[in-house]
């Protein structure tokens, strides 16, 4: 792989998000590990490391899946490439969130 | 392994430490408690803040007192606290191991219980130079987890690693137990699937719905700022990450604060308060709190793993600390035992590392120094909680 490649890491083929393992420049080009065919994408916006990023479309409302298991709702639309965090998701579990 | 060499106690397994500890019985002693200790290395100081009794604490401090790794204690007491330094002796005196109460009050104030209290631990010190050693294998040893600071690679680095080293010491027929149930909010049903029976997966079941009804109540969930910076979104994403932390055996049972595993295999502490009119405030208020049930579970050794990072120990029990964030890593060395950042940078695989933790464990066990305890790390937590003894009244 090259060497300024920012990656990301699928957990799960049914996710659509993935852990970013190097911090990631805005519209740059990323490689995602644990993809069952190699599978490169776009970062819509900088991604801090360890952050995570859609892997494709995400409805508002869909799950959120990460491990292959829901960990949150999306509270607005997603595009693919896009930073998911607390200001696009909610937990199903603590309230504040799903104030949003 | 056969390189473990232990300390005989008169009754329970072999510690793999050998302390005496200074117990203050409420906040008032606790000053005189710390200054007893400084004495010598080998006595340490724990306590209660408290003055209004709680069954709780007191379960807790009895554990901690006949704790494998302690040989000795001295309860140090103010003298008109609530908390009858007496009868913690009696529970103490009943497994065997020298105990002794010095009251604050009858003693003479600061500088004559002081005085009083070094010259009894020093008895105390020259007695456990006497604790026969004995072998230890690893089926004797029961090792607890937990994690703090946790971020967006402990669930991809330290967190599955360790649980890969749980796998390997349940597969010794080693004791593990993982705390933070308040973790498991939201991983209910994919945890309770883990059981080994029915009826352990009623416990596991109630044990967290407890934890999410008592999240509810009080409005607070398990995540602090910085796990978000850390790229953590909810609860449930830190839940599964933590979870990793245990490995995929089949769990054994589910066992309260101070109480013991009833087996060896793999057990989850509840240490969430049961429903009373007192909430007392938050449950699992830090990191040093459930490190401290691990150990008055009787958890030799606590392995703890961070990502954001961290640089606390334990009183008591060795805290050995894995850390899965590399840049952390680079920042912190100096406090952490095992680099899993390898992970991620691709340096090592998931199992190396495990294998390394559970090589390291067994180090720890016969003897070799954390960086916790190189730095003289003591940390302890005791809160006020309501928690009834027995996993059946969940």
């Amino acid at each position: 792989m090259e060497e300024n490649v920012a990656r990301v890491l699928l957990l799960h083929p049914k996710d659509n998000v993935a852990v970013a393992l190097d911090d990631i420049a805005t519209k740059s080009v990323v490689a995602v590990l644990g993809a069952e065919t190699p599978l490169r994408l776009t970062a819509q916006q900088g991604i801090q490391f360890a952050h995570k990023l859609a892997m494709r479309p995400i409805a508002a409302g869909e799950a959120i899946l990460k491990y292959g298991i829901p960990v949150g709702f999306a509270t607005a639309p997603v595009a693919a490439g896009e930073w998911v965090h607390t200001h696009n998701v909610g937990s199903y579990y603590a309230e504040k969130k799903e104030a949003k | 392994m056969d390189h473990i060499l232990g300390y005989a106690r008169p009754t329970g397994v072999p510690g793999i430490r050998n302390y005496v500890i200074c117990i203050h019985t409420v906040e008032c002693s606790s000053f005189v408690s710390q200054r007893i200790a400084e004495i010598d290395p080998r006595v340490q100081s724990v306590g209660f803040p408290g003055c209004y009794k709680n069954e709780y604490a007191s379960r807790l401090m009895v554990a901690l007192a006949t704790h494998a790794n302690v040989s000795a204690a001295l309860l140090v007491s103010l003298g008109c606290e609530g908390t009858d330094a007496s009868a913690l002796a009696d529970a103490i005196r009943a497994t065997g191991r020298p105990v002794e109460v010095l009251r604050i009050q009858e003693a003479g104030g600061t500088e004559a219980s002081i005085a009083q209290g070094r010259q009894i631990v020093a008895r105390m010190l020259a007695e456990i130079e006497t604790a026969p050693r004995v072998q230890l294998r690893v089926s004797d040893l029961i090792v607890g987890t937990e994690c703090g600071g946790s971020d967006g690679t402990s669930g991809i680095a330290a967190n599955p690693a360790i649980g890969h080293a749980f796998d390997l010491l349940v597969d010794a027929g080693a004791t593990a137990i993982i705390e933070e149930t308040l973790e498991m909010v939201g991983c209910r049903d994919i945890i309770a699937r883990r059981a080994k029976n029915p009826d352990v997966a009623a416990q596991l079941s109630r044990a967290i719905e407890k934890a999410e009804h008592f999240s509810q109540q009080v409005g607070q969930f398990s995540i602090a700022p910085g796990n978000e910076s850390g790229g953590l979104s909810t609860i449930e994403e830190k839940s599964m990450g933590a979870f990793m932390k245990c490995g995929s055996r089949d769990i054994s049972g589910v066992i309260k604060v101070a109480e013991k595993p009833s087996g060896k295999g793999l057990f989850v502490l509840d240490s969430v308060p049961d429903p009373s009119p007192f909430l007392f405030g938050y449950s699992n208020p830090n990191d040093s709190e459930g490190i401290l049930d691990l150990i008055s579970s009787g958890a030799h050794l606590v392995v703890f793993a961070t990502g954001r990072g961290s640089v606390i120990g334990s009183v008591i029990a060795p805290v050995l600390k894995v850390c899965g964030n590399p840049k952390t890593y680079a920042r912190m060395s100096g406090d952490m035992d095992v680099n899993a950042g390898r992970i991620i940078t691709g340096e090592a695989t998931l199992a190396e590392v495990g294998r390394e933790i559970y090589d390291t464990i067994l180090d720890v066990a016969a003897g070799k120094r954390t960086a916790a305890e190189i730095l003289g790390h003591q940390e302890y937590c005791i809160p006020y909680k309501h928690q009834s003894s027995l996993c059946a009244n969940v």
